[in-house]
């Protein structure tokens, strides 16, 4: 039985009450939003309350698919999952692929809304229009991997996809993470610690259905159209052979290459951090596709010897051997794979969790951490083992300087004091990606404004760096002139951050690869909008399309605005506004607070936002149809 | 003539798919010239011999060479120059 994919239903389950029931979303909602994260941005704004509890059960989470996932399009299997963040206390979008997203459209659901807290540990099981909240005691403290196995010999299928959190959400971590279809991390800002706080272990999902398009047969038609121009993408070529770490030694050769808390960026042997060591050296033992997509970028990996234990697994992508290698001083190939197990089984976010430890390195070899302050362990740079024990203490809490690191690196250097916090290589509390955004001004903005916190996964300005004709012609097309695919100007790049936000909202509504539209640029705001449109059977242009992106944006800050966020808010580290790039090409490069101001000033009025405050301006939200939805918090203008 | 340093990253077979290659070049030699050398040179079906430019990344000294302006840049005494197929990470 097929379900057209613009008759999408919502699953809402009530924890608290243990009462499940469906809803439908409305069709005006589905073109307005897009789907996926546009939706789940309207449902956390309109579910929540300003100064809600993220560990509280009044937080909700939003498991939203995109759009199109479920069908042909070309990588479109990625789902979100969105809530408060308790390691910000502002928005949270964490983007996943794998397989779970299409699952559940096949089981008849595109959303699924958690709110309230369960008594006592459950799980979620859908199967197709079924649904039991049912008890989940005896998969409390076990691994996400451990978790998937029990669950589908419990269930009796192994075809079921499962969402699962391990010990570290279970015990709140402030950068726990959901394994999704096992070897699929949502990650940042905490999200795991949002489900633990529900006691929600896992959601496991069987669905039988199908989905039908409009106009199945020009979807189909477009979409391996599309197909074809990602396949025949030479970057497409690299992330296959290689993964994303495949970019290790371009990031190298180009001083941008993250290394000892971001005090270097160098780091000696890292081409053992990369995906091409992987595959020479015999670790790489098969690819992984998330569901629709031709490129297979995820690797699947072994040791090779027993020297930091044994690992068959998902395989390191290019943030975390960055955060756990190179921020860590750390290039050993085998103990990387152990320390990507470790997140990834005991459910950690490897970039938050590898510059928590980056930063207590730092700040034992400065001298103001010790042995005894760090329950024992030697944290000098380059100790593996040190870090392997530390990520178990963490996923636990065991003792005092673990649970101190829980929270996060903005907690623990206000508990530390004694300036670290100039080298906690976060903002608005949560740890930023291994981006240089001293040389990269675009990216700098992103990072800056970007409602969760300093990282690249809600906008990624790949486009400013100009490597390749098409990315030329996107800047081009944006700004008028291709001179401007240069990461070192600063002009223009509030409409560059803006062009790539609206894409960026737009592919995971839909539920596109980020990969495929602003990286390969084979997934355009064109193709997306006629794909739409066709297996919606509603018109929708390109327009359309990227305003549909803009309320995404404007919702997140929004919220924020609702949480109390302003200016002063969107920052970067510390060390990114304050200490220069050490060598390399970008040697003295900086984005300091002057440089950062002028670019929050273009963005704030290219928005249409208030330049001193950073909300939003009534006639804005009424511009976008938002006024209804988060007039409360507009200013007057 | 002057001497300059080659890497080349993911255009050879396992252990050849990064390499590092002293070369010396005839004054003037501009990246395109030398790219155009290599491939030429390189055994026919291998990935030096068919990839195309437009899909390479090529640095001179760490500087990314984003127009085919840039990658007429001449090489000079003590250049290093590096290419690779381009690759995106996250």
């Amino acid at each position: 039985m097929s379900r057209p994919i613009s008759q999408q239903r919502i699953l809402n389950v009530d924890l608290t009450q243990r009462r499940t029931w469906a809803e439908k979303v409305a069709q005006d909602d589905l073109v307005k939003y897009l789907g996926g994260r546009g939706i789940a941005a309207k449902l956390l704004y309109e579910r929540t309350r300003g100064g809600v509890d993220p560990l509280g059960s009044d937080n909700v989470m939003v498991f939203a698919t995109g759009a199109l996932t479920g069908t042909n399009a070309p990588s479109s299997g990625r789902s979100s999952v969105t809530c408060k963040s308790p390691a910000t206390g502002l928005y949270l979008k964490v983007s996943v692929g794998g397989h779970v997203g299409a699952e559940l459209r096949y089981a008849g659901w595109d959303y699924v809304v958690v709110s309230g807290t369960a008594s006592g540990p459950v799980y979620l099981w859908i199967d197709d229009e079924h649904v039991e909240i049912r008890d989940a005691r005896h998969l409390w403290g076990r691994g996400t991997r451990e978790t998937d196995d029990l669950l589908k010999a419990e269930l009796g299928d192994e075809a079921i996809r499962t969402a699962v959190i391990g010990p570290a959400g279970e015990n709140r971590v402030l950068f726990s993470c959901i394994m999704v279809t096992r070897y699929n991390s949502a990650s940042r800002g905490g999200v795991g610690a949002v489900m633990g706080s529900k006691n929600l272990k896992a959601i496991a999902v069987r669905g039988r259905g199908g989905l039908s398009c409009a106009s199945g047969k020009e979807y189909y038609a477009l979409a391996g159209q599309m197909r074809r121009k990602l396949a025949a993408d030479s970057g497409s070529e690299s992330l296959y052979n290689w993964g994303t770490s495949g970019s290790i030694p371009g990031l190298d050769e180009m001083g941008m290459l993250a290394a000892y808390n971001f005090s270097r960026v160098a780091i000696d042997h890292s081409e053992r951090l990369s995906g091409q060591y992987l595959l020479d050296q015999g670790y790489l033992i098969g690819r992984e596709s998330c569901f629709g997509c031709s490129t297979a970028c995820h690797r699947y990996v072994r040791t090779l010897t027993d020297e930091w234990g044994r690992v068959r697994d998902a395989g390191p992508e290019l943030e975390t051997v960055l955060s756990l290698g190179a921020e860590c001083g750390i290039t050993d190939t085998e103990a990387l794979l152990v320390a990507n197990r470790l997140c990834n089984d005991l459910g950690m976010d490897t970039i938050s969790a590898g510059h928590v430890i980056s930063w207590a390195m730092e700040t034992y070899e400065r001298g103001i951490l010790d042995k005894e302050s760090t329950d024992g362990l030697d944290l000098r740079f380059g100790n593996a083992g040190a870090q392997h024990t530390l990520l178990n203490r963490l996923a636990r809490r065991e003792g005092a300087f673990a649970d101190l690191l829980a929270n996060g690196t903005r907690h623990a250097s206000q508990e530390v004091g004694r300036d670290s916090g100039t080298w906690a290589i976060q903002a608005k509390g949560l740890e930023q990606s291994a981006v240089d955004t001293r040389a990269a001004k675009s990216y700098a903005l992103a990072f800056a404004v970007n409602p969760r916190g300093p990282d690249h996964l809600m906008t990624e300005t790949f486009a400013e760096f100009g490597f390749t004709q098409e990315s030329r012609d996107v800047i081009r097309e944006i700004t008028g002139d291709e001179a401007y695919a240069n990461p070192r100007l600063t002009e223009k790049r509030a409409d560059i951050v803006r062009w790539h936000e609206d894409v960026y909202g737009a592919s995971e509504a839909l539920g596109f690869c980020v990969f495929t539209s602003t990286a390969a640029f084979a997934v355009n705001p064109r193709n997306m909008a006629q794909l739409f449109s066709l297996g919606m059977g509603v018109p929708l242009d390109e327009k359309q399309l990227m305003l549909g992106g803009r309320r995404m944006v404007t919702i997140e800050r929004c919220f924020n605005v609702r949480e109390g966020a302003r200016r002063q808010d969107d920052v970067l580290p510390w060390r990114m506004m304050n200490e220069k790039v050490p060598t390399g090409t970008n040697a003295g490069m900086l984005t300091d607070q002057a440089m950062l101001d002028g670019l929050l000033d273009q963005y704030y009025a290219l928005h249409g936002w208030d330049v001193a405050t950073a909300v939003p301006l009534r006639s804005t939200l009424a511009r976008l149809g938002l006024a209804e939805l988060c007039g409360d918090v507009a200013l007057e203008g | 003539m002057g001497q300059i340093f080659l890497r080349l990253f993911g255009l050879g077979e396992g252990d050849a798919s990064q390499q590092t290659l002293t070369l010396s070049v005839e004054p003037g030699t501009t990246v395109y010239a030398l790219w155009e050398g290599l491939s030429r040179e390189a055994p026919p079906g291998a990935k030096m011999a068919t990839i195309e430019p437009a899909g390479l990344l090529a640095l001179l000294n760490g500087r990314p060479l984003r127009t085919q302006a840039e990658w007429g840049s001449p090489v000079c005494d003590g250049d290093t120059v590096v290419y690779m197929p381009k690759a995106f990470g996250g």
